[in-house]
């Protein structure tokens, strides 16, 4: 009998949930989630979240490009990885390129994702199906490039310096190699131009990318390329859209300080939930030191300033000892990421003004004086004569003085003096120090990665 | 192999000794030998006196003997008293042993089951309750430091509450597993976290251990399994080791009251001295005209538009004039009160035997407004229903409060800006507000700790339930059946307030965080045990069902700007910032089997396996397998060594090897997941992971040899282990390249060993009525090094925004230190000097080489027990020998005057006393460099920052006396101890025990970063029994 009941135990407990097979309440799996049109949209949502990491658009990605110029100096306490940004010693153990490089493949990895299971989703419009596409090929061909920038000789297109380009979805066993920096162009080019075909032409949304987005950013991309005609036409595509405007002078703060103006093209908005970096590494309290500070606004982009008399974009710079620190002093701060108690300062990835910088770069000398004017009117300054900036030279010199002006702490001085072999003159630094090393980490994980050159 | 063979010669000695045997005028005699329940005991030996003659009994406990008339007899065996007889006339005897209670024939809990210590053939360290009580700690790990050979337990930092890094034989965070439940290892607090300026998680932090709610006085015993074949019976989780706890129960016939308390006051052990403001002020003073002198000689070394003329006007505010002279370790500090007040309460009768307590744990912490309480209750009880049927209930209640010390490992913390700040900054202004850093130099600081301390209040509560019911069923005396229900329900809810004040909150008009965890553990386990002696042969059957699984869930939310007054909690915020909530979850499912084979008490064979299936791996890695045998030799059992009994009362050789796993990596890392983001305020999906499919269980196969002696009869005994074991298909986390869009994978990978030798020994050096002397010392050797690994040299963070600190390198130890090599001081210019490693003329991290380890070559602790009277004595001391520290709040403390402001206004941080013997003219040969304001002249992140951190420590001195049995009391004993009395070490931080990034990390351990201090501790108590 009591062996009955035993028995009667055993048989019981045989029923218990002994099951192995959990599942989290938190996560779907990768193969299983991208189903439906509102799986895909959910899906291409995140690669813009993705792009808000601290390392890429969250923060690091533009600002440690400008620590690394005469445009910021970097503060913090013995931050070894910051110090060498400051420094212009940047090594391949750095942290903080560590996690730009890291950031930015993970966007391309989300992306390859979506592209992956995008094709088999048979619930969407063609159009709708055809813009998510777009976006993702727009999103991952962006990455690349802002890793060609980083990482690789953009400026000389017979170098094998390129980026390793990454285009399905990795398993662990691939050990990609770099392609050359042509390699690297044709494949953004070509990705941008197919994803600027399947995007729907009416959406103008600023906080996606659309079809402005894309057109400006080839423009970007073909002034980096040297093919100066196309990135003309790409600039004039965007300015002929009319769907932007420069603002004026006495508004030109408003171009930082409300989201979504008419000057900008795309931005990636944060909030209290994706909060921005860029407030907390340059401004985070009025009275902050030095020390709390990742960069700050150097003493040479003050003098620079000090030869623009009228210049409006002075105004959001702070060199004085009102609102800062004095361990700050003699450098100061920027004021485009304000929004201490918010930090919900928007990335503005690209706006209208650099249409006109790109348009007039790649006119040259005598052609592209009216669009640097232009700016110039729109910003408080008064018009260049032709007799100013006669030689190439010249004018060279005032675009990329007026790009330093519009542009500062938005992440292209580095690449600007890179692209057109001014590192060495400028920085004072060698010439392989035009883009920085790849980091140590990725060259130890894959053998067929090269270190670039010098480094 | 080199011990085997000596313990091949030893056993070919005692062979040969045994055969001599004398022939003289003889007598027969026959006779048994039996305990007081008349079962023969099977090869207890009989010795003639005065000779090495004599035999063993048979397997009916029967023995034949040839003696000379009136010879006399020793008849012993283990665990039983020994007898001398003197055999006169009589030829036929029956000899009944009483059983004794001998050290080294205890009881010993080993997992499902408990065997006497004769019969044991793992290596199991065991501990008693005595041996851990009344000892001022809030973790009862710190109570195991340096008892137990093989097990190291070093405190993270001083923080009250704060887990431990115990490692057994090398492998860090042993499994837990408190009267049948094991205990999850990880911990659970939200605020466990470092952050950085920004707020951004940048490490872990010093964690809350999960052992930390146990009450350290309802210990019984802890068993600490080592080898595998103790240990395999936890198959996938006692790859590190398993630590059993075992709490006291009841007794029958007995009925005993206990009251203890005690009280005391704690401060920090070994402050570290700091510069008054009139040193400091010269230290910058020198550090410019040094800077100065330089640019006289060459002014082309600072740049074209350097203007010397910041070198030497005035700095703001840095002068004596204030007459403030502010030693901010003083005030951040305080003596401590510590107090614990516990009443137990065991009795019971032949049916029913309970325990019960409440307990009372204050320890206020040394650095101002830190504290952890802890409230205990505990029931255990148990219940004959009938002769068959027994049922037993353990239950155990905690509630503790912490109140924790902000960012106890980071540089934003209250200790790490308390050790930087300059003495010209007061504490308070005059009207009593606040000093407000930013209007003092020293920029190291983030805020003012004394602020920090008072106007960031945090608490962690904790709240657990752990309780079992068991019933076991007789079916006979030889075969049982137990089955027992387990739950461990564990809540843990923070809160942290940053008031407006706090450089962390002004911005946003205060913060508040308050984070969520719970945790319920269930888990069945279905035992029947068989065991049945025939002809002296003992065999022991163990087989049976477990199952478990463990839900937790997280919430946290985060909320800004508050109205004033104590409106501190999320409600109240202006606005919720952001909230999350999580849950995850894992099962287990195991098989469990242990023969036991007892040949005549001599030879005995342990054959152990589990088979662990885990929700955390895939479907067709899901099981793994670990079997163990062990096969243990009581040489002391032969007939031959006999004439040797003299000298060794007790010898047994051990020898074990088995597999162990391993399966703690979190839940769901294999599968490659999507997790939710949102950009927008649409909701999104982003990769969570990269998986690897085929993860599976890490092995740990360990081969011992062990001996168990006891000499002298019995006055002296103790152990040798030697081991060696190999860690294979590590679960770790790689690198990959991030190509993939990951920079790390939990996947299998990489081997270390760890070899190691053990020596422990417990002598009685003197026992008579009114005095004895008790020791017990252990020693442990241990090599730690990688054998492969799937990349190599790859390089580690102890914070994620600091530079590599660490390095896994094959053939290295695990924790080894990477960092510049220091070559010292350049006599002539005063220069600090590297080598250049990578010989490619210029000095910077890539020359970064291996440096140090955090880990110890040998460690160890010896106790001396003394009793005169009624007056007792103990002395604890332990030792560490050849761990290393990279003390890197050095490149803060003794930064030689250094200001890391460009426009050279400012001061970065004050200096130790350590830096007066600093470069200060050509020719001078200093330990530290030029003192500089320009340059940081001091080498971060390089072996100048390593220090050796052996130390010797008393750890505990104790002395009590009892009175004299009166009245109601039966016993009342009052002692005054004092914990961390004294250390002898070179180390320059507060304690060479240190790791700054939390405890459970082996592979970044070992950074002081101005880690939590720790405490010297001096009470008094009363201990009441009645």
């Amino acid at each position: 009998m009591k062996n009955n009941i035993l028995f009667i135990y055993l048989g019981l407990l045989s029923f218990l949930p002994s099951c192995l097979d959990e599942s989290s309440p938190n996560f779907l799996d990768a193969e299983e989630t991208i189903i439906d049109g509102a799986s895909a949209e959910a899906a291409v949502i995140g690669l813009y979240s993705a792009m808000q990491q601290p390392g890429y658009y969250g923060d690091a990605y533009l600002l440690t490009s400008e620590g690394h110029t005469d445009n910021a100096s970097t503060g913090g306490y013995q931050n070894l990885s910051l110090d060498q940004i400051g420094h212009r010693e940047v090594t391949g153990a750095n942290v903080i390129s560590e996690n730009i490089w890291t950031a930015i493949y993970r966007v391309i990895a989300n992306a390859n994702q979506v592209l992956k299971f995008l094709p088999k989703i048979d619930d969407l419009e063609a159009g709708q199906k055809n813009h998510l596409e777009g976006e993702a090929r727009a999103i991952r061909a962006l990455a690349h490039f802002d890793l060609l920038r980083y990482y690789g000789e953009h400026w000389n297109m017979s170098s094998s310096a390129g980026i390793p380009i990454i285009q399905t979805p990795q398993a662990l066993k691939d050990q990609p190699s770099r392609a050359t920096v042509l390699a690297s162009y044709q494949f953004i080019i070509s990705e941008m131009t197919k994803a600027a075909g399947l995007m729907d032409q009416q959406i103008k949304d600023k906080a996606f990318i659309n079809i402005n987005t894309m057109n400006a950013l080839l423009a970007r991309i073909y002034l980096y390329r040297g093919e100066n005609e196309k990135a003309v036409e790409y600039a004039t595509k965007v300015i002929a859209s009319g769907d932007f405007q420069l603002l004026d002078a006495a508004k030109y703060q408003d171009v930082f300080r409300s989201k979504l103006n008419a000057e900008s093209i795309f931005e990636l908005l944060f909030d209290s939930q994706n909060r921005s970096g860029y407030n907390g590494s340059t401004y985070s309290r009025t009275d902050a030191l030095r020390s709390e500070l990742n960069y700050m606004a150097s003493k040479n982009l003050e003098d620079f300033f000090k030869g623009r008399v009228g210049d409006v974009r002075e105004s959001l710079l702070n060199f004085s000892t009102d609102g800062n620190d004095a361990t700050i002093l003699p450098d100061g701060r920027t004021q485009k990421y304000r929004g201490e108690t918010t930090r919900d300062n928007s990335a503005f990835i690209i706006r209208y003004a650099e249409m006109f910088l790109i348009r007039a770069e790649a006119l040259g000398s005598i052609k592209g004086l009216a669009d640097l004017n232009f700016l110039r009117q729109k910003r408080g300054l008064s018009v260049l004569t032709p007799n100013q900036v006669s030689s190439s030279e010249d004018f060279l010199q005032a675009v990329l003085n007026e790009r330093r002006s519009e542009l500062n702490f938005e992440g292209h001085r580095y690449f600007d003096l890179a692209r057109k072999r001014k590192i060495k003159s400028v920085l004072n630094i060698e010439d392989f120090r035009s883009i920085f090393p790849i980091p140590n980490r990725e060259i130890i994980a894959n053998p067929n990665i090269k270190q670039n050159p010098g480094y | 192999m080199q011990l085997l063979k000596i313990y091949l010669s030893v056993f070919i000695l005692f062979s040969c000794l045994g055969l001599s045997s004398l022939n003289a005028q003889m007598t027969d005699l026959k006779g048994s030998v039996t305990d007081p329940e008349k079962e023969p005991l099977i090869g207890a030996s009989i010795l003639v006196q005065g000779s090495q003659q004599g035999t063993i009994t048979d397997v009916n406990g029967d023995f034949q003997l040839k003696v000379a008339a009136n010879a006399i007899l020793i008849i012993s065996y283990t665990g039983f008293t020994t007898q001398q007889i003197n055999i006169g006339n009589q030829t036929t005897w029956s000899i009944i042993l009483e059983p004794e209670d001998l050290a080294l024939d205890e009881i010993v809990v080993i997992g499902y089951g408990s065997q006497r210590k004769s019969q044991i053939t793992g290596a199991i360290s065991s501990l008693k309750g005595k041996d851990i009580q009344d000892q001022p700690v809030s973790n009862l790990a710190n109570s195991m430091q340096g008892k137990v050979a093989g097990l190291n337990v070093m405190s993270a930092s001083g923080t009250p509450g704060a887990g431990l890094l115990v490692n057994v034989r090398g492998n860090n965070a042993p499994l837990y597993v408190v009267d049948g439940i094991p205990l999850l290892s990880e911990s659970n607090s939200g605020l466990s976290t470092s952050f950085d300026l920004q707020g951004q998680n940048v490490g872990s932090g010093q964690t809350l251990s999960s052992i930390s709610d146990i009450n350290p006085n309802d210990i019984e015993s802890i068993e600490v399994l080592k080898d595998a074949s103790a240990a395999a019976i936890y198959g996938a989780r006692a790859a590190n080791g398993v630590i059993l706890i075992t709490t006291k129960r009841g007794k029958a016939g007995s009925q005993e009251a206990s009251f203890n308390i005690y009280s005391g006051y704690q401060k920090i052990a070994r402050p570290i001295q700091f510069m008054v403001a009139e040193e400091m002020v010269g230290l910058i003073e020198e550090a410019r005209a040094n800077d100065l002198a330089i640019f006289k000689k060459d002014p082309s070394y600072f740049g074209d538009d350097f203007d010397p003329s910041v070198l030497t006007e005035p700095l703001d505010n840095f002068d004596l004039s204030s007459g403030v002279n502010t030693n901010w370790l003083n005030e951040v500090s305080r003596l401590a009160p510590i107090n614990n007040y516990e009443f137990s309460f065991r009795a019971g009768n032949e049916k029913t035997k309970y325990y019960t307590s409440l307990g009372y744990f204050d320890q206020q912490g040394v650095i101002i407004e830190n504290y952890y309480k802890r409230f205990n209750y505990r029931l255990n009880l148990d219940h004959e229903i009938n002769s068959r049927f027994k049922l037993g209930v353990t239950f155990n209640t905690t509630y503790s409060k912490n109140r924790r010390s902000f960012n106890d490992n980071t540089y934003t913390g209250i200790i790490t800006n308390a050790l930087g700040a300059s003495p010209l900054m007061p504490a308070y202004e005059e009207d009593g507000s606040y000093a407000s850093f930013e209007d003092y130099q020293a920029n190291w600081l983030s805020d003012n700790p004394v602020k920090s301390a008072k106007e960031i209040r945090a608490f962690t509560n904790g709240y657990r339930a752990l309780g079992t019911i068991a019933g076991e069923y007789k079916f006979s005396k030889k075969l049982y059946f137990k089955t027992s229900w387990s739950g461990d329900v564990n809540f843990n809810f923070d809160t942290q307030f940053k008031s407006p004040l706090t450089a962390d909150a002004e911005a946003f008009g205060g913060e508040a965080f308050e984070g969520d965890f719970r945790n319920v553990t269930w888990l069945n386990e279905n035992t029947l045990h068989f065991s049945e002696t025939r002809n002296g042969n003992t065999l022991s059957l163990l087989g049976g069902i477990t199952m478990q699984r463990t839900q937790i869930d997280r919430s946290s939310a985060l909320g800004q700007g508050f109205p004033p007054g104590r409106l501190e909690r999320i409600s109240s915020a202006a606005n919720i910032i952001s909230a999350t909530s999580e849950g995850t979850s894992f099962a287990l499912l195991s098989f469990i089997s242990r023969i036991n084979y007892d040949f005549k008490n001599r030879l005995l064979f342990t054959f152990t396996s589990r088979a662990d299936g885990s929700s955390r791996f895939s479907k067709t890695n899901r099981f793994g397998f670990f079997p163990s045998g062990a096969v243990a030799w009581r040489v002391s059992g032969e007939p031959f060594f006999n004439s040797l009994k003299n000298i060794f009362s007790d010898l047994k050789l051990r020898v074990s090897y088995g597999f162990t796993g391993d399966q703690e990596i979190g839940d769901f890392q294999n599968v490659t997941f999507y997790t939710a983001s949102r950009y927008a305020g649409r909701p999104g999906y982003q990769l969570r992971n990269l998986a690897d499919p085929d993860l599976t269980w890490q092995t740990n196969r360990m081969f011992n040899l062990g001996l168990d002696y006891e000499m002298a009869n019995g006055k002296i005994g103790g152990s040798l282990e030697f081991f060696n074991s190999l860690k294979s298909n590590i679960l770790s986390e790689d690198i990959i390249p991030a190509t993939t869009g990951f920079t790390s994978i939990t996947r299998n990978g990489g081997e270390v060993q760890n070899i190691g030798l053990e020596f422990n020994v417990n002598a009685s050096l003197a026992k008579r009525e009114k005095f004895s002397w008790d020791v017990n010392f252990n020693a442990t050797w241990i090599h730690n090094e990688i054998i492969s690994l799937n990349n190599d040299g790859v390089f580690l963070n102890a914070y994620d925004d600091l530079e590599a600190t660490h390095i896994l390198q094959i053939g290295h130890p695990v924790g080894s230190f990477l960092g510049l090599k220091y070559l010292g001081v350049d006599s002539e210019t005063g220069d600090v000097q590297f080598e250049d490693f990578n010989e490619d003329g210029q000095i910077d991290y890539d020359d970064a080489q291996i440096i140090g380890k955090a880990m110890p070559d040998w460690y160890g602790g010896m106790t001396h027990s003394f009793k005169f009277k009624n007056i007792d004595f103990g002395v604890f001391s332990r030792f560490s020998i050849g761990n290393q520290v990279y003390n890197l709040i050095r490149g803060t403390t003794e930064n030689l005057g250094w200001s890391n402001d460009g426009g050279l206004s400012s001061v970065y941080a004050n200096n130790t006393i350590n830096v007066r013997d600093r470069w200060k003219k050509p020719g001078d040969e200093a330990e530290y460099g030029r003192a500089s304001f320009i340059n940081l002249n001091l080498g971060l992140n390089s072996s100048q920052m390593v220090e050796n951190a052996s130390f010797f420590r008393i750890q505990n001195v104790t002395a009590g006396y009892t009175l004299p049995k009166s009245g109601k009391f039966s016993s009342i004993r009052i002692y005054a101890e004092a914990q961390n009395l004294w250390v002898l070490t070179s180390y320059k931080g507060f304690d060479p025990e240190v790791s700054s990034n939390g405890g459970l990390a082996d592979r970044t351990a070992g950074v002081d970063y101005g880690a939590y201090p720790s405490a010297r501790t001096l009470l008094i108590g009363l201990s009441l029994k009645f």
